[in-house]
């Protein structure tokens, strides 16, 4: 019996010197002055490499720890980054970058031409892997280096120290927007070997605005002000980054006041927008992103162009943008999102009108007694439900009966690439701001597919008017080209447009200003205040 | 003592092996190309087809499992399919945080479950006896993401008592409290259940009786005799309770926000990790079986007549 | 019945209700469960006691249903793990030696896995679906049932009747199935209704982390994991659908105990 007694106190003892031992539990709690910003991540960024990072919670970091050539201001006007002025030449084909001088990376080393042509070799060096290897495939000898046949892009060279030259296949007039991703972000070249074991990312060292001086995977990240960071002083001394996945916690942290910054959803836009605190701390930002059903072109019933009008006909848009949106959306009158160039304030897109809607579905044979019935496939998210259950109800009303098949993201991707789901509820959210990237991805027939074009869409006019925009340099002009063949776009209905969803912010009280654009996901972190 | 150690190890061999089977093809059916997952949105057919042949998902299966043995016995438990590192770095970072929790919650399940269990057992019938049911009924009974979101409710936003998330907060015990009592709960009315079935039990026996008569106090008979029989289900609780806590850090991590092995899981879940999910649940399995074996052995060596029985044959 | 406690009756009383409820739940629900309405979003028009959820169905109605759903999944899921169990307990028990042996490392591998790290696993295999969830907690439950119906079996063996009926000539099948099965029968009926409750446990588990059946059906789990958002704005959507999975989990486990006292009493401290 004494051993039984032995053994508890035993495993307690063990328990408590284990407990001990084992690492001090992370704690983002330490001194938050007047000058650290925090704010919350929805998901632990998986990469900090600019070459690999898809997803905005990554390009959050990147954009505060590493710079491009150019780069969109908080009022989304293109100016120099790391370059300080360019030419462009050879009608559209060659662009010539000066660089900034005196610049330095985070762990001090000077940062060159060499650090460019570096950083886009790499990002089109096929052992990286990169998934946005395409940001650069217009450069002449991408294709090359891509397939490892070149060890070098013949289209990149760096004249001297401070120019780096680039030249392209074809003219392509958005590709200055292009270099504003994070893909296009600068490595220091001397760091080739921790970049490519990937310990460079660990205290990775570039040279934008803030330095990483702490992380703890799946809890917080830690940034520090800059000091030798070659544009405008840094108005943070920190920024804190929490990862808070679950949207229900981030609100509570906010409450309390341990957020600086709130995104607003569905589910807390009534309740905070209603608390008279909050009053005039809510920003709505226009974002890039069109929402949509997508519908097979190719496969019946949707290759019937009436049935595709209908039903883009019988959907009031206003009504659920409001319901569910409280608003914060504007109704999609083709793909091209407010704000980017090519959209139009008067394109027609299609009204609410079921009359009109239901005529259609007769002429293609569809009424109340034989419904059209089809299978939606949607992401199996709550927010996708919160949306399609609504759709679902609306179209019933006009006896178009519709089954919801909710779907994990990869299993849908095959499904509609197979061609088995014909009607799918997604996105669109664009990299950057032209209207390019809303309609040669998403529309034109060499993306057919798995390539973007999910839709199958095919025509061959609008193709080739896509094609001959993109070599127009004048912005308003190819705004006018892009409003065109969106337009023309629109009279096929390939699509169910639906909206442009806004992303809503809550300011915490210690914020004094901050500017905010539809780019805000990749903020330099250069205009926010605080109060003292 | 030393055989019965190396007889219930060596048992343990074909349980590994098949933990190690089923979790690899676990792996191998599961829907969806992760390569696709790797390449992103608008990666080429050609890309996927290239990152899945460095990935090795082109490779005959057999081969493929034993690989997959190899790679385990180094140590490799692959590389997430997010981010390219290392599982086994990751479930090591991981780890600590979750083993704190468990060690804490087991306190409070030990702590509680004692306290029901002895007040039951002694004030039989009486109305804290019923008090005690009850606490224990409803801790088996309420999900643990109730309970989690009641308490997250009621003392971090409501009364501020507690920090919201348990990784933000100046003590880092203060913020695991909430988290432990909420795991701590379920398996403290589990052991109060037993403890208090086991002491009336022997309370009743006749040597206890005889002491009784003898004179001998209440608390002295209860901490002298009775309870030292309880102590064996104490242990065997504790096995169980490793279990219940790898399964519970997935939801109370995730409600609390413990940079655990739990949410962990539950985030590559969402991103469908799978290499991940594969190393985190073979990892438990394993813990697991470890933790059960050194019950086993400390089982025995507390009572001595199990392992001789055992020895003999009679399982 | 008269053999019952109080505990034990008003736990009896409590299945009455839950069953009656599932089986009518189609008359006593006010409203479609599934009926949204843009217009009706988290408000309580007349008619809605308990309100609408995010997408303007009556919680009250998705409630009841939510009734029928979870005893469905969790008797289907207990079910199938029953057959899987005994067929395993049985033989093994029964024959015992090499077949045993093997049987029962079957199990320790299956006990081994933490269960809900084991259904999350199934569950993404299958792809989500109802089927999925009552596949995914049938596999992780039917080591536990088959563990114990082998020690039952196991006593049994030797007992005198199946060693009578032995030496009449019976065959293996006809023993186990007239001699063995029916004396495992109180056990049975007693790891059933427990197992309902760690069924219900795991369907509410497997939902709130997103791995449930499609979220527009109505069940319990689900109802928790979709309001959970909603938490700070309208408690209810989640703290309602989690009282009645505490409900119907506490209906089984007293049920449970109740009838291992009164089946079995012999055993009680074994399981």
């Amino acid at each position: 019996m004494k051993r039984t007694w032995l053994t508890l106190t035993t495993i307690l003892i063990g328990c408590v010197v284990i407990g001990i031992m084992t690492k001090k539990p992370a704690t983002t709690a330490q001194k938050t002055g007047g000058d650290t910003f925090r704010m919350a991540l929805t998901s632990e960024p998986a990469n900090l490499d600019p070459a690999r990072g898809v997803d905005v919670n990554e390009g959050c970091v990147q954009a505060k720890l590493f710079d491009g050539l150019v780069r969109f201001d908080e009022k989304m006007k293109l100016v120099g980054d790391l370059a300080e002025s360019w030419d462009i030449k050879d009608e559209g084909k060659t662009y010539v970058f000066h660089l900034r001088h005196g610049v330095t990376f985070h762990d001090g080393k000077p940062f060159s031409a060499r650090d460019v042509v570096f950083s886009f070799n790499r990002l089109l060096d096929p052992a990286v892997k990169s998934p946005r290897t395409w940001v650069l495939e217009k450069v002449s000898g991408a294709r090359e280096r891509l397939a490892g046949t070149a060890s070098d892009v013949s289209g990149i060279s760096a004249p001297d120290e401070s120019t780096v030259k680039i030249t392209l296949v074809e003219p392509f007039a958005p590709f200055i927007s292009l270099l504003t991703m994070p893909a296009c972000y600068v490595l220091p070249a001397d760091s080739a070997e921790m970049i490519s074991d990937r310990s460079f990312f660990e205290k990775p060292s570039g040279t934008g605005p803030y330095t990483m001086v702490g992380r703890e995977r799946d809890s917080f990240i830690r940034l520090a002000a800059n000091p030798t960071y070659h544009g405008p002083k840094p108005t943070l001394e920190t920024i804190e980054l929490r990862i808070i996945p679950e949207n229900m916690k981030a609100e509570m942290e906010f409450e309390t006041g341990n957020l600086d910054l709130l995104q607003l959803f569905p589910s807390n836009y009534d309740r905070l927008a209603g608390k008279s605190e909050n009053t005039g701390r809510i920003r709505d930002v226009p974002a890039m992103n069109v929402f949509y059903l997508g519908l097979n072109n190719q496969k019946p019933p949707f290759n019937d162009i009436h049935i595709r009008k209908a039903l883009n006909m019988l959907i009031d848009r206003e009504a659920i943008i409001k319901a569910v949106y409280k608003g914060r959306a504007s109704v999609a009158h083709g793909s091209i999102p407010p704000g980017i160039i090519g959209h139009s304030q008067t394109a027609p897109g299609f009204p609410f009108d079921p009359k009109q809607g239901s005529e259609l579905l007769k002429e293609a044979g569809f009424d109340k007694k034989h419904p059209l019935k089809f299978d939606l496939f949607q992401k199996s998210s709550q927010a996708a439900f919160e949306v399609t259950r609504l759709i679902q109800g609306e179209f019933k009303k006009y006896g178009v009966q519709v089954t919801l098949r909710p779907m994990e993201w990869s299993a849908l991707k095959d499904a509609i690439d197979k061609g088995e789901a014909t009607a799918f509820y997604l996105s669109w959210y664009g990299d950057y701001p032209d209207g390019e990237n809303f309609l040669f991805p998403v529309f034109h027939s060499q993306n057919w597919g798995s390539g973007g074009n999910r839709a199958c869409y095919k025509s061959a006019a609008v193709d080739s008017m896509i094609g001959s925009a993109l070599h127009i340099q004048d912005t308003a002009k190819r705004a006018e080209a892009y409003d065109k063949v969106n337009r023309t776009i629109v009279d096929d209905a390939p699509w169910v447009y639906l909206w442009h969803l806004n992303e809503s912010y809550l300011l915490g009280p210690r914020v004094e200003s901050i500017e905010m654009s539809p780019l805000f996901g990749y903020d330099k972190g250069l205009t926010v205040t605080m109060r003292k | 003592m030393l055989e019965y150690t190396l007889k219930r190890a060596a048992g343990t061999i074909p349980v590994i092996l098949g933990i190690l089977a089923i979790s690899f093809v676990v792996l191998y059916l599961i829907p969806g190309n992760p390569a696709e997952t790797l390449a992103g949105p608008r990666a080429s057919p050609e890309s996927i087809a290239r990152i899945a042949r460095e990935m090795g998902l082109d490779q005959p299966l057999h081969l493929r499992f034993i690989n997959y043995i190899v790679k385990i016995l180094h140590r490799d438990l692959g590389r997430s399919a997010i981010n390219d590192r290392p599982v086994y770095t990751s479930i090591r970072e991981k780890f600590p945080y979750t083993l704190k929790l468990s060690i804490l919650a087991m306190f409070i399940s030990i702590i509680s479950g004692l306290i029901a269990g002895i007040i039951g057992a002694l004030r039989r019938g009486s109305f804290i006896d019923r008090l005690c049911t009850v606490f224990s009924v409803s801790g088996i009974s309420v999900p643990i993401f109730l309970t989690g979101l009641i308490l997250l409710y009621v003392f971090a936003v409501k009364l501020r008592w507690f920090p919201i998330s348990a990784d933000h907060c100046p003590n880092p015990w203060l913020g695991l409290l909430l988290p432990a009592i909420t795991l701590g709960i379920r398996s403290g009315a589990f052991l109060a259940r037993i403890i208090r079935s086991s002491l009336i039990e022997v309370l009743n026996q006749d040597y206890i009786r005889t002491a009784r008569a003898k004179g001998l106090s209440s608390w002295r008979i209860l901490t002298h005799h009775a309870l030292l029989n309880a102590l064996i289900p104490i242990i065997t609780v504790i096995g169980l309770d490793i279990s219940s806590f790898l399964n519970g850090s997935v939801i109370v991590e995730t409600i609390f926000g413990i940079p655990g092995l739990g949410r962990f899981t539950m985030e590559s879940i969402l991103k469908r990790d799978y290499p991940v999910i594969q190393g985190v649940v073979l990892f438990s399995a394993l813990v697991f079986v470890t933790i059960n074996l050194l019950v086993d052995l400390l089982y025995a060596w507390i009572n001595p007549r199990i392992r001789d029985e055992i020895l003999a044959g009679k399982s | 019945m008269s053999r019952l406690t109080f505990t034990g009756k008003l736990a009896v009383v409590g299945l009455l209700f839950f069953i009656l409820v599932a089986l009518f739940a189609g008359v006593i629900a006010p409203h479609d469960p599934t009926e949204t309405d843009p217009e009706r979003i988290l408000k309580a028009p007349p008619g809605f006691p308990l309100g609408c959820d995010q997408s303007g169905q009556c919680v009250l109605s998705r409630l009841i249903h939510g009734a029928r759903l979870t005893l469905e999944i969790g008797f289907f899921a207990r079910f199938i793990a029953l057959l899987v169990g005994l067929a395993v307990g049985l033989t093994a028990g029964y024959f015992g030696g090499w077949w045993d042996w093997l049987l029962m490392r079957i199990v320790d591998i299956f006990l081994a896995f933490p269960s809900l790290l084991l259904a999350i696993a199934i569950s993404m295999v299958l792809g989500q679906g109802l089927l999925t969830v009552i596949l995914a907690i049938a596999i992780v439950g039917w080591a536990e049932t088959a563990r114990i119906v082998r020690g039952a079996a196991l006593e049994l063996r030797s007992a005198e009747f199946v060693e009578a009926a032995h030496a009449m000539g019976a065959s293996h099948t006809r023993v186990i199935l007239t001699h063995i099965l029916p004396n495992c029968m109180p056990l049975v009926v007693v790891i059933f209704t427990m197992g309902m409750a760690t069924a219900i446990l795991a369907e509410a588990s497997l939902s709130f982390l997103g791995l449930g059946v499609d979220p527009s059906l109505p069940t319990w789990g689900g109802m928790v994991s979709t309001g959970k958002d909603y938490l700070l704005h309208s408690p209810g959507l989640s703290i309602y659908p989690g009282l009645c999975i505490g409900f119907a989990v506490v209906v089984f486990n007293l049920l449970g105990d109740e009838l291992r006292d009164v089946l079995d009493p012999g055993r009680r401290s074994q399981w």
